[in-house]
């Protein structure tokens, strides 16, 4: 759990933090699909192998393929964010947007749009939250991680094939549900533990 | 002004924050009930004659959508104004049509407290 790095307070005020971040990020999800997103409480935990299985276990419930973006980010907050799609979310995307891409290079369309869209949740997200630590941070551009692979081997690829989580002490996980589609969107984001003094320094300026 | 205001986040700080923003705009003399979830806020309902309920949307278990649907079913009597980071503009939408009679956007300010109470006639500038 988050309390192994912060207290019950820290965790508490990190939590509003990325709560407000999630708003904005899910305001963008909502706007690109003209519809209503649910949000839940978002998930902060410490990295280690019970919290990695957990989200392995529940990717693999949840979908039967994924395509994973992935962004790194840099400076005083710094680490990785991965924007996690299920086979449904492309389909969605293509009914709203109104184009039919099924003859030419569908596949390149179709990772142009998935990365543009996580691009824009993930950037909202990470820049709220060093905005809120008024810590400066940067966000390098999105590359497809995983491109509609089995969840099973798309989560080894994730957790056992990435260096995303080695170096990194803090996982925050967070979970749109677009309503008029009941697709799932995530957004999956670890912090480097050179960050934590500063990040620490500045949650108990908020106390 | 002698008002009981019932304060719901699962957040300690916001509720610390909501209460030290609506001390500052309706003066001390408020009484102020925290509730920690949507569950607690319903109990505090029950047995308690509540002035403004001040409700976050996005908590464990009940959110506070189901908390204004479940006021509306009961039919208590309660003026609430919603706090919440949810800023899709349909997320307003819902609540206002669930019976809420405000909606700000978290975090709260003294300035946007004090423009929607005084908009609501809680308040008068």
């Amino acid at each position: 759990m988050a309390e192994e790095i912060f207290n019950a307070d820290e965790a508490d005020v990190l939590g509003e933090m990325v709560n407000i971040a999630m708003g904005k990020a899910g305001a963008t999800l909502a706007e690109a699909f003209s519809g209503f997103v649910h949000m839940r409480v978002p998930e902060i935990h410490a990295v280690n192998s019970s919290a990695m299985n957990e989200t392995r276990e529940r990717l693999i419930k949840t979908y039967d393929r994924i395509s994973i973006i992935h962004q790194e980010f840099f400076g005083e907050f710094s680490g990785d964010i991965a924007v996690i799609y299920g086979p449904a979310s492309y389909t969605a995307l293509r009914e709203v947007l109104g184009f039919d891409d099924r003859d030419g290079d569908g596949r390149r369309q179709r990772e142009e749009l998935l990365l543009e869209l996580g691009n824009a949740m993930s950037s909202t997200c990470i820049t709220e939250v060093a905005a809120q630590l008024g810590l400066r941070t940067g966000v390098r551009p999105p590359r497809m991680a995983v491109f509609d692979l089995e969840s099973i081997e798309a989560a080894q690829k994730l957790f056992d094939d990435s260096t995303a989580w080695k170096g990194q002490t803090l996982q925050i996980s967070i979970i749109f549900h677009l309503e008029a589609h009941q697709l799932p969107f995530e957004l999956l984001f670890t912090v480097n533990s050179d960050c934590m003094p500063m990040i620490k320094e500045s949650l108990i300026k908020h106390l | 002004m002698n008002l009981t205001l019932l304060v719901v986040d699962d957040s300690k700080i916001s509720r610390k924050v909501n209460m030290t923003t609506l001390r500052e705009v309706l003066g001390e003399q408020i009484r102020c009930i925290e509730a920690v979830s949507g569950e607690d806020a319903l109990a505090t309902l029950a047995v308690q004659k509540v002035d403004l309920m001040v409700l976050d949307l996005t908590m464990p278990g009940m959110s506070g959508y189901d908390v204004l649907t479940a006021v509306k079913t009961r039919g208590i009597k309660v003026r609430t104004i919603v706090i919440s980071a949810d800023i899709q503009p349909l997320a307003k939408e819902r609540v206002l049509q669930l019976g809420a009679i405000a909606f700000i956007q978290k975090p709260l300010s003294v300035e946007s407290l004090k423009s929607e109470l005084e908009r609501q006639g809680v308040i008068h500038g």
